[in-house]
């Protein structure tokens, strides 16, 4: 028996109009994630990996076709069922995006906050939830620290630690580990495996290199120019990639990891 | 009046009170504008911003309409501007003189330059965090009030305490056609009466109360942006 479909866009299309030039960004995109999966995408900057996966929680609409989301049509929602959806789909940004006028503790209530209709938590509750959270991303203790005193890394738990606030299904994670150090990319990636394994988070994930991909995903689309061109697990992948796009970033990846090299 | 003219010689009978109220109808008009003219100021500068293209509420046609009418009456002298809104203040406030009757252009004025510069703050705040924002639910309003203007405090302390400083200038001018305040004092018993001893104690006052509310904001925007 399969999984079910968390995710599943059927035909999306999405373009841009920027002074009169129309930029197709995503283009006719049929594929399902399943629930519990780390499912990554991976492309070139520019293929359209980011506006894919805001299409997910509708930062961005699609022009036609569909999202599905847990079954039902994003893309058909007013702002109260929105709202209500968005509570199951965390996200997480390659810049972070914290809130910088406020403490960590304000940064993993906020959501909290957003959702307390539908979460109907008390102060106390709400409270004892964001600590479990920072404990759970390594950072108890740090409660009242601003995001400016935090290190990258830092940064990010405290962006997992908001994204995880209000008990998601899936996880989204755009470049998340683009602006971090290696060290610090595998520590994320670690405790992204351990956000999947506890609590069966799916986790969709975006990344411009297969070495990321190749941490923790299972599946892997690999998208060019608005288009999933390739899908199949990381392994057949790497060792056996069909399209002009997998096979650069394959070729890439060995260059960078050391299997190949520029010198003559 | 003869005693007073004779130039030098300061009779503080009559100029003590006169400065004491000088510098209570200062303080009245620059406070009573800095709520009122900082309030709407704040409330417009938010509909410009939000309105922008691309914005939270993107609506160019307001937009432009709200930029058209800021733009027109900021580069207006203020004491020029002062006798054209005459007709509307004494429709509005019953009186054109007297230092009530000087809030109202004051108010109009400071709401055009708080806009601007309510407005210049809120651009600087990053998109990311607006759609990290609207990502966990929030709706725009909430979004705008919960996440932007607070990302903006500091700059906002500092940008107000500038308005504060351009309301003390108006004040002055306002004085002409009977606002009073300091800057009236130093005009009729400084300049007319050839005492420049109290146009510089105008002078010091105004330094004093400027320099005051700037290191409040500055301590203030300090303290906001240690983090
Ligand atoms: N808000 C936008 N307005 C106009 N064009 C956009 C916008 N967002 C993305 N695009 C364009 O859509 C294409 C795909 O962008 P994006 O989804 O960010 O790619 P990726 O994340 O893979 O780098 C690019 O050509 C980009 O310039
Ligand atoms: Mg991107």
């Amino acid at each position: 028996m399969s999984k079910e479909a968390i995710v599943s866009f059927v035909n999306a299309k999405k373009t841009f109009k920027t002074k009169g030039k129309e930029q197709v960004a995503v283009r006719d995109v049929s594929f399902d994630v399943k629930e519990g999966e780390i499912f990554g995408i991976v492309g070139k900057s520019g293929a359209g990996k980011s506006t894919l996966i805001r299409l997910i929680n509708a930062l961005e609409k699609v022009d036609s076709g569909k999202v599905l989301v847990d079954g039902k049509d994003i893309t058909k929602m007013n702002y109260s069922q929105l709202k209500h959806i968005r509570k199951d789909i965390g996200i997480i940004f390659q810049h972070f995006n914290l809130f910088d006028s406020k403490t960590v503790f304000k940064n993993v209530e906020f959501p909290l906050k957003i959702q307390s209709k539908e979460l109907g938590l008390s102060d106390g509750e709400r409270q004892k939830t964001v600590l479990e959270l920072l404990d759970f991303v390594g950072l108890l203790g740090y409660e009242k620290h601003y995001p400016s005193e935090l290190s990258g890394g830092q940064k990010q738990r405290v962006g997992i630690a908001r994204a995880l606030a209000t008990s998601p299904k899936i996880l989204l994670a755009d470049e998340a580990t683009s602006a971090l150090d290696p060290e610090t990319t595998v520590e994320i990636m670690r405790l992204l495996k351990k956000v999947n394994k506890e609590f069966g988070i799916t986790i969709i994930l975006i990344t411009h290199t297969i070495s990321v991909v190749r941490l923790i995903c299972e599946r892997v689309a690999v998208m060019s120019e608005g288009e999933v061109v390739e899908l199949d697990t990381y392994k057949n992948v790497f060792k056996n990639p069909k399209s002009d796009a997998a096979k650069s970033l394959v070729n890439v990846f060995k260059i960078l990891e050391g299997d190949g090299s520029l010198h003559e | 009046m003869s005693s007073l003219f004779s130039a030098g010689k300061t009779d503080w009978s009559i100029i003590g009170p006169a400065l004491i109220q000088a510098v209570q109808e200062t303080l009245y008009m620059v406070m009573l504008t800095l709520l009122i003219g900082g309030i709407l100021g704040m409330i417009l500068g938010c509909i410009l911003w939000s309105t922008r293209k691309g914005s939270i509420f993107s609506n160019p046609a307001l937009y432009k309409v709200l930029e058209f009418i800021v733009n027109l009456v900021r580069p207006i002298p203020f004491i020029i501007f002062l006798s054209a809104v005459q007709p509307l203040t004494i429709t509005i406030v019953g009186t054109s003189l007297g230092t009530t009757a000087a809030i109202f252009p004051m108010c109009i004025f400071c709401t055009m330059a708080t806009s601007r510069i309510v407005e210049q703050s809120l651009i600087n705040v990053d998109y990311g965090v607006i759609e990290a924002s609207y990502a966990m639910g929030a709706s725009r309003l909430k979004t705008l009030f919960w996440v932007v203007i607070p990302e903006v405090m500091p700059p906002l302390v500092l940008g107000y305490a500038f308005i504060f400083i351009g309301i003390m200038d108006m004040s002055a001018m306002a004085g002409t056609i009977g606002g009073g305040g300091l800057g009236d004092f130093a005009i009729q018993y400084g300049y007319n009466k050839f005492n420049p001893i109290i146009t510089w104690i105008s002078v010091g006052i105004i330094l004093v109360i400027v320099q005051c509310i700037q290191q409040f904001a500055n301590f203030l925007a300090k303290k906001l942006l240690q983090h």
